[in-house]
């Protein structure tokens, strides 16, 4: 199968379960609400050592307060840890940040008290507000109101999390670093503009993919040898004579039909760069991992 | 299920059985049979008022009951609508549902409530709110929103909910708060958050504060900003204005001879 003369390999993502949530970031404009998502979705490429993988889904003005604010999707392989997770980089990146508040903005079946923590900060002299009940909150939403210098911080009492789909991806081949990077940005583009979707890497790239085990005892995951072009020779690589670049976009989603519509757009958009030869995933032969995105089947 | 008073307002009647609750799944009889005092006497609610199904689903009161007592008290769901005036203990301890009232209404509306949504068209008396004489707390959840003037002791000893009061109010409001949210917008009567120990009251006219109430900071605070646009998408008309939610207040805290924990915002601009 090709798109664009671009060959679509048989095979398929094979992706995990993950939790997510998402956490809405308020301030007096969009660039100090950005600052402060900008910070928690900081250092959150991957769960091996990151705690959590975390992005930024987009800008909104439909708010709370009415301010301009910034969507954060943050996934973690338990609730345990995203709760965790989110406590940290609430605290120390939103409450920090000036003018900002921070909301729960996703409903799920988990509950992390956040705000109900952080409120300590304030020494006793912080106040709770509670909103009359809704359908959505039956008991009614509860906010912290901190004090801090710059004036009060106000975070939602608890955080929810939802069932997610974690590290579906796709590995951009092609003749060098100019098309593979190309065509990788343009996938990245059309991906974050699906809905529940982030692509947790540098510019939502990854250069270094990488396989189970090592040569090293200590080391449970190593590079990704069949797909590094410096080394063709010397492994049992998996791409062709031409091939001398290969980037991976991974991409946790909140469902799996996002996941889905964001490795298509993403196929689609990269498959329009000159110098691209083939698109591929990784997996671990479906072993591991609870979804398995078939490429044929997604595009 | 619509009833219409066919007596003379001049003896009290209490009729704590006008509630959605007691009149679900019971017939037109059923619900004539239904016990109110009419002033010591103990009488069947079909001597008093004409008792017809509608098949609305709301309990509509079609005429004015001033000395019609507890309307809607400790109700749970439903909705009951006074198209005149009411009388006292309307919705008190109620826990869920919308009670409207056109008219005028009496003291204690929404004593004790625990939750649901009474929207009074005209004035309201005294305590709204409010706690019963030696109860800890008064109303614990719930919206209460008086599009008139409001008499005296708004809000005492309130714990949660909301309270709004767009004409002005009498003496005492959010006397003894311990916590919820007081919202003003005419001209608030004396003494206003004595004793208060926590809670929040926001005023949009200037006022005389007790001495024990401390000038604290000018700001515009996030959480009114949510509190008032979510009070914009309730159906009742509170005349919010972009100004209120983008503008500054000027924040007190006390009553500081008690806890001092209580806030009276005054909108500055």
């Amino acid at each position: 199968m090709q798109i664009n003369g671009v060959d679509i390999v048989n095979t398929f993502a094979e992706a995990f379960k993950m939790y997510g949530s998402r956490v809405l970031i308020t301030a007096i404009n969009e660039e100090w609400a950005m600052h402060s998502a900008l910070t928690v979705a900081g250092f959150g490429t991957s769960v091996i050592m990151c705690g959590c993988e975390a992005g930024i889904e987009g800008t909104t003005t439909d708010t709370p307060d009415g301010r301009p604010g910034v969507n954060i999707l943050l996934f973690a392989n338990s609730a345990k840890d995203l709760g965790d997770q989110l406590m940290r980089r609430i605290g120390q990146c939103v409450m920090t940040s000036p003018t900002s508040a921070c909301f729960n903005n996703l409903f799920g079946k988990k509950e992390f008290i956040v705000g109900g923590q952080l409120r300590y900060f304030g020494d006793s002299f912080q106040i709770s507000k509670r909103l009359n009940p809704t359908p959505e909150y039956p008991k009614g939403r509860r906010f912290w109101r901190i004090p801090v210098m710059g004036g009060e911080f106000l975070c939602e009492e608890k955080f929810q999390a939802k069932k997610a789909v974690g590290g579906g991806n796709i590995l951009v081949i092609g003749e060098g670093i100019e098309p593979v990077i190309k065509a990788s940005e343009n996938a990245v583009k059309a991906i974050r503009k699906v809905k529940n979707v982030i692509a947790p890497f540098p510019g939502g790239v990854v250069r270094s993919g990488s396989k189970v085990g090592s040569k090293y005892k200590f080391l449970p995951a190593s590079t990704n040898t069949a797909y590094c072009p410096s080394i063709k020779s010397q492994v049992e690589t998996n791409l062709t004579e031409g091939e001398n670049s290969v980037l991976e976009i991974v991409i946790d989603a909140l469902d799996i039909e996002s996941m889905n519509k964001a490795m298509h757009d993403g196929i689609h958009a990269a498959c329009s760069v000159d110098g691209v030869t083939r698109i591929s995933a990784g997996n671990y032969g479906g072993n591991l991992g609870k979804f398995i995105i078939h490429l044929k089947e997604v595009i | 299920m619509q009833l219409h008073p066919t007596f003379e307002p001049v003896i009290p009647v209490v009729a704590e059985c006008i509630t959605p609750d007691t009149f679900a799944g019971k017939s037109v009889d059923q619900i004539k049979k239904m016990t109110v005092y009419h002033g010591n006497k103990e009488k069947p609610l079909g001597e008093l008022f004409e008792v017809s199904d509608d098949n609305a689903g709301t309990i509509t009161i079609t005429g004015t009951v001033p000395n019609v007592k507890g309307i809607g008290k400790g109700m749970t769901a439903g909705s009951i609508v006074i198209e005149g005036d009411c009388g006292m203990h309307l919705g008190a301890q109620m826990k869920g549902g919308t009670i409207t009232v056109k008219g005028t209404c009496a003291d204690w509306a929404g004593a004790e409530m625990r939750g649901g949504e009474i929207f009074i068209q005209g004035d309201a008396g005294n305590c709204v709110g409010a706690a019963y004489r030696g109860s800890k707390s008064g109303m614990n959840k719930g919206l209460i929103v008086v599009k008139g003037n409001a008499g005296n002791e708004v809000g005492e000893l309130m714990k949660k909910g909301i309270i709004v009061i767009e004409g002005d109010t009498g003496a005492l409001t959010g006397c003894g708060m311990k916590g919820g949210t007081i919202f003003c917008y005419g001209h608030a009567g004396n003494r206003m958050g004595a004793f208060m120990e926590r809670g929040s009251i926001v005023l949009y006219n200037e006022l005389q504060l007790l001495p024990t109430f401390t000038h604290n900071a000018v700001y515009n605070p996030t959480w009114l900003r949510v509190f008032l646009l979510d009070l914009q998408k309730t159906t009742y008309s509170i005349p919010i204005k972009k100004a209120h939610i983008e503008g500054l207040y000027t924040r007190y805290n006390g009553d500081i001879s008690e806890l001092g924990k209580g806030e009276i915002f005054i909108f500055k601009e």
